[in-house]
């Protein structure tokens, strides 16, 4: 089996625009990437750089129609799922490509109980009887650890913690076996002990062979859980690599910045670098390199030329004019 | 500050004894009562504090952990007699808060500031940002040349434009509010500020930004902080000292080499073992997984004996049954059985 073959998704030239009062905002810009099979893929970035609006261009979930995917391809075992039909559409999310939202609501309806929510979910796209899916949705909640499993089918959503709920979606979004999993920040606003709960449950999933995208803002989020990182920034994707090379020789001023930023868990006390300044609006991103007005090492030619991803080996790319086969 | 001011400020501060706390607080409870029927009867209480002491001393910041709803927001509202406590002490510079008439009670808040987690909602959007770093020293009548000086110092202090002391809340990036928020805080030349999770709802990049100026401060100025965070990596960077608590407990404390280093509590253990961080020297390798079962127990029924006693790997009989006391070694106190 020959290297492409084992690319389950190839995101190619994404672009999608949205129009508000304010302006057209170029939400992603020019994104590509690819998930294997059986991999964790981590997209990190901070607040409004695009990760969300990325992992909803995949499903086809963009609101339209002030959204828009202006350009680039989504191939899915080859196909474009660009080019598919609303009722094929429908047949690859949930069960072969999931989702696991980042706001708890958006996922569960209100106005049923969990065990409805799940049958349903089931009978959408297997051909079994109402007992079966029954029964196979309450031995999922048992997997996700949910305590009485049995009484939880007839708990309505806001009876449950947010952490249950949590699981709840887990447990949605895996009981169909998907190829793919996309989390959007599953565990932000969960408490840590929580999270590495919900984290455990992620690792077993892998055993599955199911392939992740896991998007969150926290790089110690990426290291436990990724086999490669994509780190974007004001709507593009900045670097790409195996998650021990992103961390242990990050090339993108961004990502070295983003790393040395982030308080450490030690006693140490002192002065953190921080980034000065502020993610700009996506209303007004910088001309050339986004990271522009921020960037220590900046030069001229940054301010009107973007630059492109370079190719620095063994899956490791960086956008910076400063990249050893870029100068 | 002009030095005027600062004497005046300084004549109002009172004499410290040698090596006492700014701050001391024994045995704090605050429960919330919780209402039924027409009549409003108390059918109940959430323990949101249960049993917590804690002291800061001058100059110092004391880091206060913890999961959601365990109470920290409380504790620190109570410290300020924003939330009754329904038993304990609150010493400041040796005074019990609890006991102070309301004239007196005045003039120990102009001492005692909080800042929020949500820099927008603490902010009257009405008001420009003159009248909002200013409001307090002209109720405090603090006020000596004009209003503007005081705003535009009070901006420089915290790495803001002075110029844009006539703009309002909405025209700022959340970092930027943060630092006003600040500047609100420092304008009455506090020894304490309470800072109730300042950069939990900023992005990464500006976290820092806004952590280091609270260290710069802190440093010019002598400040103490009650630094609250679920985050135990924020914490342990600017704390000298961090509390851990749990349901309404202070399980443990300490100076925060000790803690990160030695955890003594079984919840301590856990929450520091459940911390993602980027680990590229592969030093940590082999650390062990730490996975606590089940949810936090609510706190209007939280559990005999120790709090944790539902969650903990360690659990012995003794726990279910009595609630421990604090074993002490030098500074550094736990709440355990074991
Ligand atoms: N429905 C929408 N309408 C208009 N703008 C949007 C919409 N959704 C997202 N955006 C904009 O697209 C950009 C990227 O958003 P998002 O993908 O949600 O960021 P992230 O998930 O990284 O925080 C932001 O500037 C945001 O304001
Ligand atoms: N005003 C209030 N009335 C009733 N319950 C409250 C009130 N404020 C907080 N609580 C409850 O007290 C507990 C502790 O809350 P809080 O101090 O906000 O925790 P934290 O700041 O650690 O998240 C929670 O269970 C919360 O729901
Ligand atoms: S291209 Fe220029 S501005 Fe952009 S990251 Fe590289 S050096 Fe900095
Ligand atoms: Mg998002
Ligand atoms: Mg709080």
């Amino acid at each position: 089996m020959g290297f492409r073959d084992l690319k389950l998704l190839e995101v190619k030239n994404i672009t999608v625009t949205f129009e508000t009062d304010e302006g057209i905002v170029k939400a992603v810009d020019d994104v590509s990437f690819h998930i294997n099979r059986n991999e964790i893929v981590g997209l990190v970035g901070e607040s409004g750089c695009g990760k969300s609006v990325t992992a909803l261009s995949i499903l086809r979930l963009i609101p339209l129609p002030y959204g828009r995917i202006e350009t680039g391809e989504i191939l899915f075992y080859g196909k474009n799922l660009l080019e598919l039909n609303r009722k094929e559409m429908r047949k690859i999310r949930g069960r072969a490509i999931s989702m696991i939202f980042q706001e708890l609501g958006s996922a569960l309806s209100p106005l049923h109980t969990i065990g409805r929510q799940m049958v349903e979910t089931i009978l959408m796209h297997k051909n079994i009887t109402r007992k079966d899916a029954w029964n196979i949705a309450e031995t999922w909640l048992e997997k996700v650890q949910i305590s009485d499993p049995r009484e939880r089918m007839f708990a309505y959503p806001y009876q449950l913690s947010g952490g249950m709920q949590q699981r709840v979606m887990i447990a949605m979004a895996l009981m169909l076996g998907p190829d793919i999993i996309i989390a959007d920040e599953p565990t932000t606003a969960l408490d840590v002990t929580i999270q590495a709960q919900v984290f455990e449950l992620v690792r077993e999933m892998r055993r599955s062979h199911t392939s992740i995208l896991l998007i969150t803002h926290d790089m110690g989020v990426i290291w436990e859980m990724c086999d490669r990182v994509l780190v974007m920034y004001a709507s593009r994707v900045v670097e790409e690599g195996n998650r021990d090379d992103i961390f242990s020789k990050p090339t993108h001023p961004y990502t070295i910045a983003l790393l040395e930023s982030i308080p450490k868990l030690s006693a140490d006390k002192g002065r953190l670098k921080a980034i000065p300044g502020q993610v700009p609006s996506a209303l007004n991103y910088p001309s050339g390199c986004h990271f522009f007005d921020r960037c220590p090492d900046a030069f001229d030619r940054c301010r009107d030329e973007k630059p492109k991803l370079i190719d620095l080996g063994n899956g490791h790319k960086a956008a910076c004019f400063l990249t050893k086969n870029e100068l | 500050m002009d030095t005027k001011q600062h004497v005046f400020l300084r004549k109002m501060n009172c004499k410290q004894p040698k090596k006492s706390s700014l701050l001391e607080a024994y045995d704090l409870q605050t429960w919330f009562p919780i209402k039924r029927g027409i009549l409003a009867r108390t059918v109940g209480y959430v323990r949101a504090v249960d049993i917590a002491s804690l002291y800061i001393n001058k100059g110092e910041t004391l880091g206060l952990v913890g999961e959601s709803g365990c109470g920290k927001t409380t504790l620190g509202r109570t410290l300020l007699g924003l939330e009754k406590a329904r038993r304990g002490k609150i010493l400041f510079c040796g005074k019990n808060l609890l006991e102070l008439n309301r004239s007196e009670l005045r003039k120990i808040r102009r001492r005692m500031q909080i800042i929020f987690q949500d820099p927008l909602t603490a902010l009257n959007p009405r008001m420009n940002i003159i009248d909002i770093i200013t409001e307090g020293l002209v109720e405090f009548r603090l006020i000596e040349g004009t209003r503007e000086d005081h705003a535009k110092r009070l901006m420089n202090e915290v790495g803001l434009d002075e110029e844009a002391i006539y703009r309002y809340p909405h025209e700022f990036s959340g970092g930027q509010r943060q630092r006003i928020n600040i500047a609100r805080a420092l304008s009455l030349r506090p020894d304490l500020i309470i800072c109730d999770e300042p950069v939990s709802a900023l992005d990464v990049s500006v976290q820092a930004q806004v952590i280091n100026l609270l260290m710069d401060l802190r440093d010019r100025y002598n400040l103490s902080y009650l630094f609250i965070s679920h985050d135990l990596s924020v914490v342990s960077n600017i704390a000298h000292r961090v509390a851990v608590m749990y349901l309404g407990w202070i399980v443990e404390h300490g100076p925060t080499g000790d803690i990160i280093n030695n955890p003594m509590h079984p919840y301590t253990k856990a929450l520091i073992n459940a911390v993602p961080r980027p680990d590229p020297n592969k030093i940590e390798h082999k650390r062990e997984r730490i996975i606590l079962k089940g949810e936090i127990p609510s706190s209007s029924d939280p559990p005999s004996g120790c709090m944790f006693h539902t969650r903990c790997p360690e659990v012995m009989n003794i726990c279910r049954e009595r609630a421990p006391l604090e074993t002490k070694s030098g500074m550094h106190g736990v709440w355990c059985h074991l």
